[in-house]
Parts: structure tokens; sequence; C-alpha cells
């Protein structure tokens, strides 16, 4: 029992219920599981198997839980989770190779096909596989919507980044223009997340 | 596959629509805690309700003026939050309840044998 009321505190804190909806809602949980105990039920059989998912709709159902700051962490959470991913990488691959990936002194068709080339398999597969991680840790509702979404745009926003990055770098090097894609790239990552949970209430579907 | 689960069971999607009706039900001889409120359905034969499944509905049937709560102590353990039927909740239920007895009168009609 302790487990599952730790969970369902855990779930309820993440979500920004303030302190003393979370008092209510413990004590009210933890009176009816002492009740369910004494009939031989057990805690994680009562909530369902899913302490976190039980606590989340429960306090979304009690209005608890803000939509815009549902959404506002949701965006927020993707595209934090999308840079972290990207400076992994670009941390991690760093490699000689990579960095002439960016340098525009290159054939602008070159250029691109690089870009794309060092994109595809080192952003982008990251960001979708760490962003979509974190969306299923969360139980959103919607993270097969968004992985589809991010994966099919994923050309669009490369082109994006590259782009605005170049712009922005000015004269700066390689090295700078890959961070201001690595930045772009999860803005853009997290604008797209926007658009999903945006569209999603527009057709009634599962929202957050 | 949505409609080969709903094919192969179902209760669950019926009581989907049903549950809020069902909860008002119970609650309509006297306050029952959440708890208490499964039992009472699984009593009269709905134990397929999931006890986590009340307590969502509970909150939006609370903040639609359905039902109303309060707290009351219990033995030995922690205070018990009660719930119990509004005015506004009374006045719905017997709409549901009329509404239903129609809709499932003309339900077993048109699925008894041979009568359509």
């Amino acid at each position: 029992m302790t487990d599952v009321v730790s969970m369902c505190r855990a779930t309820w804190k993440r979500l920004g219920v303030p302190s003393g909806a979370r008092a209510d809602l413990e004590s009210e949980l933890r009176a009816d599981l002492e009740a369910a105990a004494a009939d031989g039920v057990d805690a994680t059989t009562f909530v369902g198997g899913d302490a976190a998912g039980f606590a989340r709709e429960w306090s979304v159902a009690r209005g608890l839980v803000r939509a815009r700051w549902r959404v506002v962490g949701s965006v927020v959470g993707s595209a934090t989770v999308g840079f972290a991913s990207l400076a992994i990488a670009d941390g991690l691959l760093r490699l000689p190779w990579l960095h002439p990936l960016f340098d525009p002194g290159q054939g602008e068709g070159q250029f691109w096909l690089n870009v794309y080339a060092g994109a595809a398999p080192f952003f982008v597969l990251p960001v979708l596989v760490s962003v979509g991680l974190y969306l299923w840790i969360v139980r959103d509702p919607l993270v097969v919507r968004t992985a589809l979404v991010e994966l099919i745009a994923s050309p669009g926003i490369i082109w994006a980044s590259a782009v605005a990055a170049w712009w922005l770098d000015g004269d700066g090097g390689a090295a700078t223009r890959l961070l201001w894609f690595t930045v772009l790239f999860a803005l853009l990552v997290g604008a797209l997340r926007a658009v999903v949970v945006a569209a999603s209430r527009r057709t009634g579907a599962p929202a957050l | 596959m949505h409609y080969m689960r709903a094919v192969e069971s179902p209760t669950n999607l019926w009581l989907r629509g049903l549950l809020d009706v069902c909860l008002l039900g119970a609650l309509e001889h006297g306050p029952l805690y959440g708890y208490e409120m499964t039992r009472r359905l699984a009593e009269h034969g709905l134990d397929v309700v999931a006890d986590a499944s009340i307590y969502p509905a509970l909150a939006r049937i609370e903040k639609a003026g359905l039902i109303s709560s309060f707290r009351e102590p219990s033995a030995g353990g922690p205070p018990r939050k009660y719930y119990r039927v509004t005015d506004a909740g009374a006045t719905l239920l017997d709409r549901r309840r009329q509404q239903w007895e129609e809709f499932s009168c003309a339900v077993t009609k048109v699925l008894k044998r041979g009568d359509v």
C-alpha cells in the first residue's frame, strides 16, 4: 500500500497538484485502500495495476492539473529532452568528419546532402527515441502521434534548423553552427509537439 | 482492433457511458465512500467496475454539481470522504432512469428472436 501511495504522491507532485489538494487526494486514497485491504484487495490491484496512470487521471478529472501547464510542461519537456539528446549526440559524435557536414564552404548540393546524411542518423533518431521514451515514461496519450509527426516533419525541420543556424551564425565556425542547429532543432521539436497537442484538442482525440 | 475488443467484451464499452449514472444510482440510498461504491455496484452484478475507474468519474460528477462530498471520521483509520447526491443529481438520475428504461426496452425488443 505504501508503494502505491508513494507513487501517486510523486505523480501528483510532478504534475504540479497544489500541496493541499495532494494531501486531500492522498487522505481519501489511503482511507479507501485501508478499507479495501480489510477485504483482502491488494493496493496495486485496487489502482488497476498502474498507480501513476490512476493518480494522473484522477487529478486531471478533479481539475487540479491546469491544462495550460500540462501543455507547456509537455512541450518544454519534449524540447529539453530533444536538446539533451542532441547535445549528447553532438558531444559524443564530435568526430572530425561531422563538423564539415555543416561547412558552407562546400558546394550547395554537397552541403545539403551532408546535412541530411549527418542529421538523419545522428540527430533525428536520438531525438525521436528520447522524446518518445520521455513521453512514454510520463504516460502521454499522444506519444505515437507525436513520434509519427516528428518523423514525417524531420526533413523539414532539419532544413529549417540548418538554414536558420547558418544565417544566425554569421561568420562563426562549424562548431557554433552545430550548436545553433542543435538549439533550433530542439525548439522545433517542441513546437511540433505543441501543434500535435493543439490538433488533438480540436479533433477531440485523447487530450493531455 | 478497437471494434474487435468491443465485440469480445462489450460490457466495459457499455459501462463507459453508464458509469456516472450507475454511481448516482448507488448513492441514491445514502452517502457512500469510494471503495464502498464499487462494492455496492459489485453486489448488484457490476463487478466489472474497476475500483480505480470510479474516482475520476466521481470527480467529474462532483464538478458537474451532481454529487457533493464531506468527511467523516473512520474507526481507527484516517477520515473517509463520503459522497452524496445533490438535488440536481437526483433530478438527473430520475430523467436518466426513464430514458434508460425506454432505451433498454427498445433494445430488448429488437434483440428478441423473431420479433424483427
